[in-house]
């Protein structure tokens, strides 16, 4: 049974399954760490950012590269993919896990071009004008009422398709295989979607003051 | 005996049952809608209802009409040949009842298969995948094999909700990843790979199907809408299949990277 073109569409979904987990995920819960800082206050924020900034230009941009960029782009390239197989069917059949189903996918598109809009204002502007993404710039983003829309709508946005995305990769690997297993865990990933939304949210108003 | 037959009567309340049809003379042809209007009768059923148009084939308008084709078997809902869209949502017709629906009935054929006429369907998709995923116990002779292995009760337990799928197709009908742009086989054959990768002598080709739902439209383009085991009509824990080949094809990935 040769199937080596199979399995390689095989491995590409499982590795789309997995990049949403590691690094995108990971880099999701650094990024509100680091972000959560503003909640004490500018100066520990600004101190913390500034450190980051004093990373090697090479390895910093190494890292941007290949644990965010690429990995980012392939999985919300190979998303668009999946997207389009989708025929969302919730208006007939509205069962709880349809509902989500469709929310996954919409999720993912929004966080998709609301990350390409916010590496593009931030890291790709710095790039470019070598003006850093400093509190100022993010005080004046956040002041903007449709930047701060945008912003509170991506953020809600990421966060509900990493935490739903646990529990689908929780199933798709395997990891909880019952019913019930998948009841405890969709609530507990619910309950870091709450959460993460708030705090998120927080810290966009911190930074708008 | 006058009360009560008064009393029948009342609750009767002897109305037309109303009913729409989805209507396609056959593949490719256009569809359009076209309704039917029959009398009252204690404990119809959608079938009994098709049978009644079948002799006398009059639309509601008063129009003799072709009678309306569609597929049944076993009545009693084992056979999975009747299956149909009713009120919008898949199921098999021979338990779908008459004083339970919404009226008007509306009756239209499966979505994900190609129509034949009227409400019949080709479900050789569904068949052609269970040869795929090699879904049965192979036997190499005719020749006595002596008695089998035993299975244990817990085995058995598990094995047999898998058993009672009857291949109706309600689970790719309403699967959101089942459609023409996705070559997804659907939660039926995976069922079918669980039941028979769990059987004692099934389990010998355990790596061989688990190869066949590895590929293109198999067990990793589910999309976990589990939409599948809410439409079952059988209650066959589906998503419990699903996760659980899951697991063991990433088992099988890890052994196979490693063990080259």
């Amino acid at each position: 049974m040769a199937m080596t073109a199979d399995r390689k569409h095989f491995l590409l979904r499982r590795l789309h399954s997995l990049s949403g987990l590691a690094p995108i995920g990971g880099f999701l819960l650094f990024h509100f760490y680091e972000n959560g800082k503003v909640l004490q206050g500018p100066e520990v924020w600004t101190e913390s950012a500034e450190a980051i900034a004093a990373i090697p230009l090479p390895l910093l941009l190494s890292v941007e590269v290949f644990v965010l960029y690429i990995p980012i782009l392939f999985h919300g390239l190979y998303g668009l993919y999946i997207v389009r197989t989708a025929k969302p069917n919730f208006s007939s059949y509205p069962y709880m896990h349809n509902y989500f189903y469709t929310l996954q996918r919409l999720s993912g598109v929004l966080a998709f071009l609301f990350i390409g809009f916010h590496v593009g204002s931030t890291r790709l502007r710095y790039y470019f004008t070598g003006a850093h993404a400093d509190f100022e710039y993010m005080q004046q983003t956040m002041a903007n009422p449709l930047l701060l829309g945008v912003y509170m709508l991506g953020v809600v946005a990421s966060v509900f398709h990493f935490a739903n995305g646990v529990w689908g990769f929780s199933v798709t690997w395997g990891v909880t295989v019952g019913p019930r297993a998948q009841r405890v865990l969709h609530a507990a990933c619910m309950a870091v979607f709450a959460g993460m939304s708030l705090l998120g949210v927080n810290i966009l108003l911190a930074f708008k003051g | 005996m006058a009360d009560e037959q008064n009393h029948e009567q009342n609750k009767a309340e002897p109305k037309n049952i109303e009913i729409r049809v989805r209507r396609q003379d056959g593949p490719g042809s256009e569809a359009s809608w076209e309704e039917f209007s029959l009398p009252w009768k204690a404990q119809h059923n959608v079938i009994s209802l098709l049978m009644a148009i079948q002799a006398a084939p009059v639309n509601a308008a008063g129009q003799p009409t072709r009678p309306v084709v569609w597929d049944c078997n076993c009545l009693e809902e084992v056979c999975g040949a009747c299956t149909m869209i009713v009120n919008g949502r898949v199921r098999q017709a021979c338990t779908a009842l008459a004083d339970e629906l919404e009226q008007p009935i509306q009756l239209e054929p499966m979505s994900k298969f190609p129509v034949l006429r009227d409400l019949s369907v080709d479900r050789s998709r569904m068949f052609e995948k269970l040869k795929e995923v090699h879904a049965w116990v192979q036997l190499d002779g005719s020749h006595d094999l002596g008695p089998g292995p035993r299975q244990s009760a817990a085995n058995q337990e598990q094995t047999y909700a898998f058993s009672r799928c009857m291949t109706c197709g309600c689970c790719l009908e309403a699967c959101p990843q089942y459609n023409d742009d996705s070559d997804f086989m659907g939660a039926s054959a995976l069922g079918q790979v669980f039941l028979f990768n769990l059987n004692p002598i099934g389990a010998v080709q355990s790596e061989e199907r688990l190869e066949t739902i590895m590929g293109l439209g198999g067990l990793s383009d589910c999309g976990n809408a589990q939409n599948c085991v809410a439409a079952c009509p059988k209650d066959i824990p589906l998503t419990k299949a699903i996760a659980s080949l899951g697991r063991d094809v990433t088992v099988k990935s890890l052994r196979d990277l490693l063990g080259r």
